[in-house]
């Protein structure tokens, strides 16, 4: 395996540019997509389980450690609100929840994405 | 030759091998959590893949050596609040040399001690097991009563 070693990554003309720490520390990291009435893990980075703590109330277990806990985390699916849960972030894994439109009662959804950003120990 | 990071090793494994659809799930009780419901834990089958070729994942003991760092920070500051892996001299397991490859079976055992908390597979003295290790289709896909499972509602199908 090749390694491209630069401080910056520019256009073709050099007119615009971006370090590369940026562009390392700003690809995801890790990423799953969650079938969570299996549960089944439809595909995922960087990710080696999923356990459900209830309907619509998963973790990611991350195969390769984050830093820190100071990463970014996103989520998306088909419930009317999809909320991540800060406070279970961890340098090994993090939490997300689906929320109905109750804001309360957690719901198991088809497809329930979540990615990581940030640097990987 | 230095051993790949770990990550390098993740990419490589999602470009050139078929992701595993586990046969398994690991359904677990927390102690410190008694009346909580079941916890289902299934493996990602980009990282069963990973498992069954072998080369690629770290040893357990790499897994384990890193979260005991992790316990020691907790019992020193008496929380995970502002840890980084460089407070304690790195993490191991990123940069441990593979293992080779498993079984299903032996992947299964493997995620049990990587991802579920100690206080639940490590209990000296205990006659009950708060873990076991059963067939994926034997869960129920109707979660309307999920908050009611519990362990021993599965225990003829491990």
């Amino acid at each position: 395996m090749s390694t491209i070693k630069a401080d910056n990554y520019a256009n073709r003309l050099g007119t615009k540019s971006v370090p590369a720490d940026y562009v390392v520390n700003g690809t995801a990291k890790a990423w799953a997509v969650l079938d969570m009435g299996g549960p089944t893990v439809l595909g995922s980075l960087n990710v080696s389980s999923v356990t459900g703590f209830g309907p619509g109330d998963f973790q990611k277990n991350f195969t390769s450690a984050m830093a820190n806990a100071n990463y970014a985390q996103q989520g998306s699916s088909n419930s009317f609100h999809t909320a991540t849960v800060g406070a279970s972030r961890a340098t090994t894994s993090c939490r997300i929840q689906c929320i109905a439109s109750d804001h309360t009662t957690q719901q198991a959804v088809l497809n329930a994405t979540s990615d990581v950003t940030g640097p990987l120990a | 030759m230095t051993t790949p990071h770990l990550f390098d090793r993740i990419v490589w494994a999602s470009q050139n091998l078929k992701s595993a659809q586990p046969k398994y799930a690991i359904l677990w009780e927390d102690p410190d959590e008694p009346d909580a419901p079941v916890k289902v834990t299934i493996p990602a089958p980009e990282w069963l893949a990973m498992a069954l070729h072998g080369g690629l994942l770290p040893p357990i003991e790499a897994y384990l050596a890193d979260q005991a760092k992790v316990d020691a920070y907790v019992a020193e500051h008496g929380s995970h609040e502002g840890f980084s892996w460089n407070q304690v001299g790195g993490a191991a397991h990123p940069y441990a040399d593979p293992t080779g490859p498993m079984t299903e079976e032996q992947a299964m055992e493997y995620l049990i001690q990587k991802d579920i908390p100690r206080r639940v597979w490590d209990r000296p003295g205990s006659n009950r097991s708060l873990v076991a290790i059963v067939r994926r289709d034997t869960i129920p896909t109707d979660q309307t009563h999920r908050d009611a499972w519990r362990l021993s509602d599965f225990r003829s199908a491990a």
